[in-house]
């Protein structure tokens, strides 16, 4: 180690730095793994997102339904609860307010040609302030009546339809009201209508997938889910954090395996990519490193040369897929919102983390080869 | 203090039945100031004898000591540091840093010999002046003449002033003028800082300059009437 501290390590790293061409394919490729797994992460968030403004909204603090349903995204075929044990629920201690709703998926059609189709997560409830309806809306008003439906803002983008339009829903046309937001899944999307739409077919009318309630102030959630379940033995009351953490596992279930997959190929991808170039860097700069063993330097300390080096691109190449995974969030929300994409601080630090490790690890394996380098060969011309 | 004294150093090349011996029994010392030349042909040893003199190579048989360390007594390390501290280079390609402009390939010699880094750069600064450079400072080696490169490989052979040069053919890839330009250089500043010299060399432009001739052939030193010198022509005169 030399006394004076910082100079060796900055002259050492503008040393070995790799040429520009080199510089600039390392940090566009780490970008790019870095885009690639904060959209996959993103994409997660977002989804789990639009969930939880979906069941955390205010007023549903408990979710009542049949054994095996315990989720939003898939139930049971355990059947249906009737839409008058509302009135039952209601009169329990604590219960303020208690209101059906009735989930399933629908498929949409466009009425104009050429005809476009969405197979949408459909909410079904007492509109126009039944719980259970959409958390929030951005365009339009609830729907009322059986003619009316809200859906999600990147559904109407999917079926090219405004406020106004007109869709079909199983041979019925159907007037778009309301546009939601925070209610895309990705995979489908929310559309909200009333109740009362579920009588076109005798299997679903005056039938709940769910009874939502409402709690008085002061009211235990964990009372009322005991005296629930002791006086409808029948039935699963789950509170509010429980339903929440149900869905959240539920979406996390699907995504969670094919995420892990795809993030660790692009996190692979970038430590085999810095890699090659610092395997490329080391035996572009040789002869350089041959003579500044030659002069006496620390392997230690060209060892840190080299790893200021991967880590000034591994941080530009990070940054720069911040940027443009931010760019690009704010593109697709434009142009695209099928595809949502949230990012967080903690997502951000944490993927740019393990990007900077996985360079490390990349760059060590060409480094330890420069045990090997015998400062000999600088007398041998 | 004595900068250099080779014991009855042997050393061996190769492994197995390829193995053969490079260097034979040779004791050399070099006194303080003084302007060594060794000369010989292609494959005499002189590199071997200049590695094994730098610690860069361990010799099968006898001590190096430099500057009042004794070699074989050191780790790696310890030896790395020695020869950073006490040894200057001028190697036969001038061999600078190619990313790093003409400053800071002699600054980077002095932060490598501990020289603190203020005083790096002031030595730096001096080094580039006083061998013809001074304008030149923020240039890329690949962006200077041959002979530039040699008078900038002097500068950094002496910045953290150290006890001894070790030179390697440093003329011999420069013609003419320029190779007398940059041996008289190398032996003035040598003498203005008080540091031995001890130049591997075939070309008689350096002789002028020497206060004592040694000679190797087959691995062994001898008397330099012992070798034939090359031709004015072949020395690129």
């Amino acid at each position: 180690m030399t006394p004076n501290g910082l100079t060796l390590p900055r002259l050492l790293a503008i040393a070995l730095r790799s040429r520009r061409r080199r510089d600039w394919l390392a940090v566009t490729g780490i970008a790019t793994c870095t885009v690639l797994v904060l959209v996959i992460v993103s994409a997660f968030r977002s989804v789990t997102r639009a969930m939880v403004a979906y069941v955390d909204q205010p007023g549903a603090d408990v979710w009542v339904s049949l054994p095996g349903t315990d989720n939003l995204i898939r139930g049971s075929a355990s059947g249906l609860l009737s839409v008058d044990l509302a009135d039952s629920l209601r009169v329990l201690p604590g219960v303020a307010n208690a209101d059906p709703v009735l989930k399933g998926f629908m498929t949409v059609t466009t009425t104009h040609a050429p005809s476009r189709r969405a197979s949408l997560l459909s909410i079904l409830y007492r509109s126009p302030d039944g719980l259970g309806g959409p958390p929030a809306l951005v365009a339009g008003r609830t729907p009322v009546g059986r003619r009316e439906a809200a859906i999600d803002r990147a559904a109407a983008h999917r079926l090219g339809v405004e406020l106004g339009d007109t869709v079909a829903v199983a041979n019925r046309n159907i007037e778009i009201v309301g546009i939601t937001r925070g209610t895309n899944l990705l995979a489908t999307q929310f559309i909200f209508a009333d109740l009362a739409a579920s009588a076109v077919s005798s299997d679903t009318r005056d039938k709940a997938s769910f009874i939502v309630l409402r709690l008085e102030r002061g009211a235990e959630t964990e009372a009322v889910v005991a005296a629930i379940s002791a006086r409808f033995p029948d039935l699963i009351a789950h509170s509010r954090s429980q339903f929440l953490a149900n869905n959240k596992s539920e979406i996390a279930a699907g995504f969670v395996p094919l995420l892990t997959l795809m993030g660790g190929l692009g996190v692979a991808a970038a430590a085999v990519l810095v890699s090659l170039l610092v395997n490329g860097a080391t035996a572009e700069r040789h002869e350089d490193i041959v003579v500044l063993f030659a002069l006496g330097a620390e392997l230690s300390d060209v060892l840190r040369g080299l790893l200021r080096g991967t880590l000034r691109q591994a941080g530009l190449g990070c940054g720069l897929g911040v940027l443009l995974a931010l760019g690009l969030g704010v593109w697709l929300d434009r142009w695209f919102p099928e595809i949502p994409l949230t990012l967080t601080l903690l997502d951000t630090v944490g993927v740019v983390a393990i990007f900077a490790a996985a360079s490390v690890f990349g760059a060590a394996i060409p480094m330890l080869g420069l045990q090997s380098v015998d400062p000999m060969e600088a007398f041998r011309g | 203090m004595t900068p250099l004294s080779l014991d009855r150093i042997s050393q061996d090349r190769g492994v197995g039945r390829r193995r053969h011996r490079v260097l034979h029994d040779v004791s050399l010392t070099i006194a303080p100031g003084e302007f060594v030349l060794l000369e010989g042909p292609s494959g005499a040893g002189k590199s071997t004898l200049l590695g094994v003199a730098a610690g860069m190579l361990t010799p099968a048989e006898g001590s190096v000591t430099l500057v009042g360390m004794e070699l074989g007594r050191l780790s790696p390390a310890a030896r790395r540091r020695q020869r950073a501290r006490t040894l200057g280079f001028v190697f036969q390609r001038s061999n600078l840093v190619s990313g790093l402009t003409a400053l800071d390939n002699v600054r980077l010699m002095a932060e490598i010999a501990g020289v603190p880094s203020p005083e790096a750069k002031r030595r730096a600064r001096d080094l580039l002046e006083r061998v013809g450079l001074g304008s030149l400072g923020s240039r890329l080696p690949h962006e200077l003449s041959g002979g530039e490169e040699q008078r900038l490989a002097i500068a950094r052979a002496l910045v953290h002033r150290p006890a001894l040069v070790l030179a390697d053919e440093p003329t011999s890839s420069l013609d003419g003028q320029i190779g007398r330009t940059v041996a008289e250089l190398l032996a003035t500043l040598a003498r203005e800082h008080d540091t031995a010299v001890l130049v591997s060399t075939y070309d008689p432009r350096l002789a002028p300059y020497a206060q004592r001739r040694i000679a190797i052939l087959d691995g062994r030193l001898t008397a330099p009437s012992a070798i034939a010198h090359p031709s004015p022509t072949e020395s690129k005169e």
